[in-house]
């Protein structure tokens, strides 16, 4: 229970984020989600998900290549 | 459960104790059978009938009983006067859309001060005794009469008289009868002998007591309730303070000194003028008159089909079925998209909202029958102009339907688009019949999912099939108690939540397999949307807490505590303040919504759990992206403010007056008393939740999204404080590794990731043509 009381404690802390700076974050959520929409896909999947084109990308290449 | 019938006999066999009253005997009333309905009533004239509209004709039409005529302003000016004058106080009106009540709308005048008490129990407050006031009602119980019978309204004027009768203070019936006696003779000049008083009864929740209708000419003007017992008629007890519950048709008394053809000539004056000159109606007025003197014995209640009923006033018109129809089928529309539009400008003034849910279904209903009206008879009809004009009728005595005329037009403006959208889509519907009639059933169905009205498909149905799909939408549904544990005979437990107590001892009261009630807590029970407290009683998890009634029962994980033991208590105050945090975002984001888009946003449902919280309100439209940032940047600009968030208990009656009706946006608190939180100088709403002090310690709040869930409901989700910090956070490290993979920075991601799954495309099409060339 003495970890939880220190957990509010600190998160008192950091909620205190300038207009600034949660604009700047809201931005990038906007950005992620932009992006997210073109794969049709969740945001929390969207790096797992360009890993896997990247890596297609690279193996279509090579059998197109193989092809050539 | 005994019927009216059943309690009108019982109370019968003493008819002196309950109908009979002072003014009977001083003016020589004697009781009477009517030899048509058999209803027994009170006159002073020998007559064998009861003076009820299916007993005789409206003799008043053309030949009115007043001394004067008079429209609809002055004839409640001279009821106002004439209870002024007996020392009573006149009461401003309240909203139509009933938010203190489980009723979606205010249906009696009554309606706006019943209490109910925690058990279920019924209680009346009054802001004055004795009181008068003029209270618009909207009903949906009687819509294939409205038009018809000359007298029927979803949207009508009830004067309400009320006295509440103590032995002391206030009066009794006689003096009731008394009074309303001179109202008629006195004030409207109608002769003693003209006047007839039947027995009736009023069988309410939770009390009931005997009832005497007044009536003249075949027109019932008044119903005087008597409530005398608390309970059912199985299982009561006499009142301590006893309620005069008089209710009387404001267009019925104005009608009655016209004497015009319909009770909607007389109620809706130069706004049915302006409609028939739109609609170019002509008709013969003297035969309309003819048939408007017999049309109180239309009552589609007892008549599922109307044929027979035409028929018979054909007859005795002189004239064929199809002749009559034709001359009243268009009047009739006519009175009833008049009484519609009346119904819906009222209702949306006051906040209501067409649409598919709960209560807004019945205006929608209305608003749908009025627009099949005329494309039935091809009318150059628009219902924003109807409504116009009506505002600009009523304007001089209810000035707030003029400060909402616009979002009353663009609201009726949306559905109309709507109901027109929807007649693309009936040709479709017609083939899936494949020339088969739908049954009733089918057409409820698709009324329900696509709004399209029987009369769209070309479709008769029968009188009731309004009644039917309205009165499923006319009580709002008490949520099923989650748990059946016996609670009776255990105390009320006493509530620590509200004061920020997070360590507590309590002795176990009660202990049923891993339920526990304790005589006093801090764990607050899941309601109004908010999650329930978690924590500890003594070693034992608290997994969900519920209120029955006053009674607060704990759910434990695994249960090792006995009745009488003293125990130590903690509440998991990290999880509870996220969720008073979310609360009071839900708060804000109301409040932000409501300045946004209008004052007809109201809370539908929410819901505060410790990862997000969401509200659904009313609204016709899905959120633009604009509005949904202009939503989320007023709350948090509210949040910055940092306004203080008082939390105090105020008298129902006191609250109202103080912060006005709005106190009801977050949804029906029934009680007497009510608990106020006011965010200083933003939103005040009743409500039971856990709230903060200060909106600044909400730190900021996120619109996650927003969707239009159903008509006229938009959700609205949101994460607060830390958690949505949290979010963003989260998000801001995904991007990171997004950026880190594609090598690049902020907007351009948005491109990079287009390019490369364009380049995946791209490469999988040649691919697949190199694997064909092979």
């Amino acid at each position: 229970m003495e970890k939880t009381q220190k957990t509010v404690e600190k998160n008192e802390e950091e909620k205190m984020i300038s207009k600034k700076e949660f604009e700047e974050l809201k931005k990038k959520e906007k950005i992620l989600k932009k992006a997210a929409e073109i794969l049709r896909v969740e945001d929390k999947d969207l790096p797992r998900v360009i890993e896997r084109f990247q890596k297609e990308i690279k193996e279509m290449e090579e059998k197109l290549k193989g092809f050539a | 459960m005994m019927t009216k019938k059943e309690l009108i006999q019982e109370f019968q066999k003493n008819p002196d104790r309950y109908w009979k009253v002072k003014l009977f005997d001083e003016l020589n009333f004697k009781r009477r059978q009517c030899s048509k309905c058999g209803k027994y009533f009170w006159s002073i004239k020998e007559q064998e009938t009861c003076n009820d509209s299916t007993c005789r004709t409206y003799d008043f039409i053309g030949k009115p009983p007043t001394k004067k005529s008079w429209d609809i302003f002055k004839t409640w000016k001279k009821i106002q006067k004439f209870f002024v004058d007996n020392n009573h106080i006149t009461l401003n009106r309240y909203p139509t859309v009933c938010r203190w009540y489980p009723l979606y709308f205010t249906i009696a005048g009554i309606v706006n001060f019943y209490r109910v008490g925690e058990d279920g129990s019924l209680d009346w407050e009054f802001p004055a005794n004795p009181t008068i006031m003029l209270q618009p009602c909207l009903r949906f119980n009687d819509i294939p009469n409205v038009g018809l019978n000359s007298k029927s309204f979803t949207c009508f004027g009830m004067v309400q008289q009320t006295s509440l009768f103590d032995g002391k203070n206030g009066y009794w019936k006689d003096k009731c009868i008394e009074l309303d006696f001179e109202l008629l003779t006195k004030v409207f000049g109608i002769k003693p002998e003209e006047i007839n008083f039947i027995e009736d009864a009023w069988l309410g929740y939770a009390a009931f007591g005997s009832s005497l209708e007044y009536h003249v000419q075949g027109i019932e003007l008044g119903n005087a309730v008597f409530t005398e017992f608390l309970g059912t008629p199985e299982n009561y007890r006499e009142a301590k303070e006893k309620i005069i519950d008089m209710g009387a048709g404001w267009e019925r008394f104005t009608w009655i000194t016209q004497g015009t053809p319909t009770c909607y000539d007389a109620a809706f004056g130069p706004v049915l003028e302006k409609m028939k000159k739109a609609c170019e109606i002509k008709y013969d007025k003297k035969f309309f008159a003819q048939y408007s003197k017999i049309s109180g014995r239309i009552n589609l209640d007892e008549f599922a089909d109307f044929k027979p009923v035409l028929q018979s006033l054909a007859k005795t018109l002189k004239v064929s079925p199809e002749e009559l129809q034709k001359i009243i089928e268009p009047l009739q529309a006519l009175y009833a998209i008049a009484d519609h539009t009346r119904a819906l400008v009222f209702a949306i003034a006051d906040g209501g909202l067409p649409s598919n849910v709960a209560g807004g279904y019945n205006l929608r209903v209305i608003l749908r029958r009025s627009l099949s009206f005329i494309d039935k008879f091809g009318w150059n009809l628009k219902i924003e102009d109807v409504a116009h004009w009506h505002v600009e009728y009523l304007k001089k005595m209810f000035p707030e339907l003029e400060e909402k005329i616009e979002e009353i037009e663009k609201i009726l403006r949306v559905e109309t688009n709507r109901y027109k959208n929807t007649r693309e889509r009936v040709s479709r519907i017609v083939q899936t019949f494949a020339g088969r009639k739908p049954t009733e059933e089918e057409l409820i169905r698709l009324y329900d999912s696509e709004g399209i009205t029987p009369e769209q498909l070309g479709i008769e149905v029968s009188s009731d099939f309004y009644t039917k799909i309205t009165e499923r939408h006319m009580v709002e549904k008490k949520e099923s108690e989650k748990i059946a544990l016996d609670v009776s005979g255990l105390p009320k437990t006493k509530i620590l939540y509200y004061d920020d107590v997070i360590n507590f001892q309590a002795k176990v009261l009660k202990v049923s397999g891993n339920f526990v009630v304790l005589d006093q807590t801090a764990f607050y029970p899941t309601s109004g949307g908010q999650e329930h407290d978690t924590g500890y009683i003594g070693d034992n998890k608290v997994v969900d807490v519920i209120k029955i009634h006053s009674i607060i029962v704990h759910q434990l994980e695994e249960c090792n505590l006995k009745e009488g033991q003293i125990v130590d208590c903690k509440v998991d105050k990290k999880r509870r303040e996220i969720l008073k945090k979310h609360h009071d975002a839900i708060h804000i984001i109301s409040g932000a919504a409501r300045k946004i888009l209008g004052s007809h946003v109201h809370q539908y449902g929410a819901e505060k759990t410790e990862e997000k919280a969401r509200i659904d309100i009313t609204h016709f439209e899905a959120l633009s992206e604009d509005e949904e940032e202009k939503i989320e940047k007023l709350a948090n600009e509210i949040v910055q403010k940092g306004l203080r968030i008082n939390k105090f208990v105020l008298e129902r009656g006191e609250a109202e007056k103080k912060y006005g009706f709005g106190i009801y946006a977050g949804g029906y608190i029934p009680s007497r008393k009510l608990r106020i939180v006011e965010i200083e100088g933003f939103d005040v709403e009743a409500c039971g939740g856990l709230h903060g002090d200060n909106t600044k310690e909400v730190g900021l709040i996120k619109i996650l999204r927003t969707k239009r869930i159903a008509d006229g409901l938009v959700r609205i989700e949101i994460k607060a404080g830390e958690v949505a910090l949290e979010y963003l956070k989260e998000k801001e490290k995904i991007l990171e590794e997004v950026e880190k993979r594609l090598n690049v920075k902020g907007e351009k991601v948005v491109e990079a990731v287009k390019e490369l799954f364009e380049k995946w495309k791209k490469l999988r099409k040649q691919l697949k043509k190199m694997r064909k060339k092979k």
